[in-house]
């Protein structure tokens, strides 16, 4: 599976803080939930390809600020070992603050076709 | 679709056939099983060890639909799966049909051998003991048909999945991804498993497992342990260490006993012993509520032409691609969208399904193409709904609208350090018959409105992204979704705040940080009277409290919390504008991300007390036009109307926050102007020039126009820091008796007053504010 990689990555990190924050929750502990465990409440629908595509030479050479490690609700931003800026998209809120907030243009970003990507059961 | 219930039938149970090449019950045991009273409505079980039948079915039919559900899970990497399941299932369609003759059967049980030879995993593999146990019970059956009979299907029972599949909040194929387990293939497993939900690890963490409840072994005390089987496929495919999964770690942890023995040296065996591993892939149960649609059938995920086609009947013609002889200019597209005669709306929120209600209503029509599963799946509100300036659009709706509670109470809580002070005022007026406004939760308000436009004859099409606006000559003929392109008069562009499609058509500018904020909330469940004992409420009654000052980090934005039926939204609104300024001034990168702000707003000393107790439900973010008047872009041209936030109709005044109500407005006016322009038969700019008009000269650019400078007045950060802060500390001061004399009232108040309000900056502060 193509994607495979990208959705293995994400899950040791992950699996470790849902743990804690699972605990937490239990013990009505005063930390707070861990953002991956609040995601863990959505519904989402994974689509086929990713919806975020990170023109990462851009981040790379033009960007300084990397606003989108700070804006996105969702914590999906990341640098990767060798520096490079990652997102996994599978977590998607989709409110496009990171496409608005990103001023060099480095993302192109869509929403996830048909049925895909998060569906709020209330909100 | 469905099993019949009638004579034509053969192999009436109870009769089994199960082959040995997984452990489990004998075909004895199963039958005395399926005996009990509990187990009389199961007609049969298809599983992976082979067939049971209990009742009269077709067995064509079921296998037919079983290798349906086969297709539905195949990747279609290997031809084996890919091809050889695809003509089986034709072989068996034709001997449905009774087109069929007596190689049909050979072929089939040729064709299920192979794949199970050569198919690379496991999926392929549960095709093989099913369907040949299937022709076993039913040879004569299969004979019959392949002679030319058919089955009488119109008395159908529901086709359901085990039940374990159905309850699963995140539509986990779950007997597909314990097959694969027991195949030793966990990262097949683990892979269905993400296909559905990417976040597997807090899935099984924080997920009640309604599946383990619902097991139908369960009955039997029993049940599979399903959550455990998922770690340990989870484990086994990371590369976890093989101890994580010894003996005594598939303890049911819901029922507390070890659902069975488990030998897992080697991962031979997961579950070993007992009548356990009936494990039903296709339970057909005529009690149960039929709920397999996204199975089998005619579903919404098909292709896009046949949905609109058929479902519309016609209604928006597909465009022709090919321009045709005449040319390649389009003018092929043009006629054809020229012809049609009918509108289409982007987006099923409040704007495009007001629009949609005006519209339907009216006899025109209208189809909205919605992104999402339903509408309300990917909206977000703070929130709260305005209900008084749109009641007199559509009177006979918002009588029975699913709203959360009226509010009562409006609450403004200034956050200083360690100090707070609240205004609270309550009227009531606020919620005299009828109430000025409501609670809302988006899912189940979209929802509602979806359903009165079907009722009104309008079509809600979900599962439909558009992906493109078709432009011609300057003028907006139709959408494209997918492959296919749609004719319309008139476009209702109600796609939301971040405009990709009209930005991308040019009819509006792209967002920018500026105009716009984020805000991000959790729903948290609390029991009705808890929320009512929290903010002094009536049975029914709610409250709105905004927050300003200790939330956002001194950026543009506050908190706030809404109080709903039986949960509370908690959540923070932060200006992006702000927030990437902050990214650029503080260097080296601060590790603090955006979505802290909620984390410690929750947690501060203030607000802890008033979410003691609650269970977070769903966390959701969305962006908020918030650029006031000034960043209303083009409302109307040739063939298009903007509505709702995607026209940046939305109004965030600090104490009043509103959006909702514009969008149903914008949505009543866009309807008016298509139905003028439409008797006119004129949907060009000037056709639909109407539109902008009545918004003028309603409250919804008035109100906007009154705002106008709010936008520039709240990017002062003192709103957010300094005044917040201010007021707390005078008024703490004033409360304090501390162990020393305590300076008169007049003089502390004065001494504070003279320290935080009375310098330059608030004199400027109070300047600008005369305008908002």
């Amino acid at each position: 599976m193509s994607d495979e990689s990208t959705v293995n990555g994400a899950t040791p990190a992950n699996d470790a803080a849902s743990t804690a924050a699972a605990d937490n929750a239990a013990a009505g502990s005063k930390a707070a939930m861990a953002i991956d465990a609040k995601l863990g409440l959505d519904v989402f629908k994974l689509d086929k390809e990713p919806h975020i595509v990170i023109d990462t030479e851009v981040c790379r050479t033009l960007c300084v600020d990397r606003a989108c490690l700070y804006v996105c609700p969702a914590s999906l931003y990341e640098l990767d070992d060798t520096g490079r800026m990652t997102v996994n998209w599978e977590g998607c809120l989709e409110c496009g603050t990171c496409m608005i907030c990103c001023d060099k243009r480095a993302l192109t970003w869509k929403y996830p076709s048909g049925p895909y990507g998060v569906q709020y059961r209330m909100s | 679709m469905g099993i019949p219930e009638v004579s034509t039938t053969t192999a009436r149970g109870p009769v089994a056939a199960l082959s040995d090449r997984y452990p489990g019950p004998t075909a004895s045991e199963v039958i005395d099983r399926l005996a009990q009273p509990d187990m009389r409505e199961i007609k049969a079980i298809v599983s992976w060890r082979g067939t049971v039948i209990n009742g009269d079915v077709c067995l064509v039919d079921l296998a037919r639909k079983y290798l349906a559900l086969i297709q539905e899970e195949s990747c279609g990497r290997c031809g084996p799966c890919r091809i050889g399941v695809d003509i089986l299932r034709e072989l068996l369609e034709k001997l449905a049909a009774g087109q069929g003759d007596e190689d049909t059967v050979d072929k089939i049980r040729d064709l299920v051998e192979s794949i199970d030879d050569s198919a690379w995993c496991g999926i392929a593999n549960t095709i093989r003991d099913p369907l040949l146990s299937l022709m076993e019970l039913g040879e004569g059956h299969f004979a019959e048909h392949a002679a030319g009979m058919t089955c009488d299907l119109t008395k159908t029972h529901g086709w359901v999945t085990a039940p374990c599949r159905s309850t699963c909040p995140s539509t986990l194929d779950i007997p597909a991804y314990i097959f694969q387990g027991l195949e030793e293939h966990p990262h097949l497993a683990t892979t269905i498993i993400k296909r559905d939900n990417p976040l597997p690890g807090i899935i099984g963490r924080t997920c009640p497992h309604p599946c383990e409840q619902n097991c139908t072994l369960a009955v039997t005390g029993s049940p599979i342990a399903i959550n455990n089987i998922k770690r340990w496929c989870a484990d086994r495919a990371e590369g976890l260490a093989d101890d994580r999964c010894a003996s005594g770690c598939l303890v049911d942890p819901v029922h507390g006993a070890a659902p069975q023995t488990v030998t897992a040296a080697g991962g031979a065996l997961l579950i070993a012993g007992g009548p356990h591993e009936v494990s039903e892939l296709v339970t057909v149960q005529e009690s149960q509520r039929p709920v397999g649609a996204p199975l089998i059938g005619p579903v919404a995920h098909g292709t896009g032409a046949d949905t609109l086609g058929d479902g519309a009947g016609g209604l928006l013609d597909p465009v022709a691609v090919d321009p045709g002889p005449e040319g390649g200019n389009g003018a092929g597209r043009a006629a054809a969208a020229g012809g049609a005669r009918k509108v289409a709306v982007i987006g099923a929120g409040p704007a495009g399904l007001s629009a949609a209600y005006g519209l339907a209503d009216a006899g025109v029509e209208v189809m909205v193409l919605e992104r999402g599963d339903y509408s309300g799946a990917k909206n977000v509100t703070g929130g709260r709904l305005y209900a008084s300036p749109i009641r007199s659009f559509y009177p006979e709706l918002w009588q029975e609208a699913p709203f959360e509670r009226a509010v009562a109470r409006e609450l403004v809580t200034m956050l200083g350090d360690g100090a707070q002070t609240t205004i609270e005022v309550a009227s009531d007026r606020f919620t005299a018959d009828p109430p000025q406004s409501y609670t809302v939760l988006r899912a189940r308000f979209d929802q509602w409105l979806a359903d009165k436009v079907g009722e009104k004859g309008g079509m809600v099409v979900p599962n439909m992204k558009v992906d493109a606006l078709l432009r011609e000559e300057g003028r907006i003929i139709g959408i494209r979704a997918g492959d296919d392109e749609i004719g319309a008069d008139v476009v209702i562009v109600a796609e939301g705040v971040l405009r990709l499609l009209s930005s991308e058509a040019g009819l509006a500018a792209e967002p920018v940080d500026r105009d716009h904020a984020l805000g991000f909330k959790e729903v948290i469940e609390l029991p009705p009277g808890v929320i009512e004992d929290r903010w002094h409420l009536n049975p029914g009654e709610g409250a709105a409290q905004l927050f300003l000052g200790n939330v956002t980090d001194g950026m543009l934005g506050g908190g706030f919390l809404y109080t709903n039926k039986e949960s509370i939204s908690l959540g923070v609104v932060v200006g992006m504008k702000a927030m990437r300024e902050r990214a650029e001034r503080i260097k080296p990168r601060d590790p603090s991300e955006s979505y802290e702000l909620l984390d410690r707003f929750k947690a501060l000393p203030q607000i802890k007390p008033l979410v003691a107790g609650g269970t977070v439900a769903e966390y959701s973010a969305h962006a908020i036009p918030e650029g006031g008047i000034a960043a209303v872009p083009k409302l109307a041209g040739d063939g298009y109307l903007m509505a709702g936030d995607a026209a940046g109709l939305a109004l965030n005044a600090l104490i009043t926050v509103r959006g909702m109500d514009f969008a149903v407005a914008s949505g009543y006016y866009a309807a008016e102007a298509v139905k003028a322009a439409k008797a006119r038969g004129d949907f060009s700019a000037a056709g639909l020039a109407g539109y902008e008009a009545s918004l003028r000269g309603s409250f919804v650019l008035k109100d906007l126009e009154t705002a106008r400078a709010i936008p520039a007045f709240m990017e002062n950060p003192r709103l957010f820091t300094h005044y917040p802060r201010a007021v707390s500390r005078l008024l703490e001061q004033i409360y304090t008796v501390g162990p020393g004399p305590t300076p008169g009232l007049f003089k502390t108040a004065w001494g504070g007053i003279r320290r935080d309000f009375m310098n330059t900056g608030t004199v400027k502060d109070a300047w600008s504010a005369r305008r908002i």
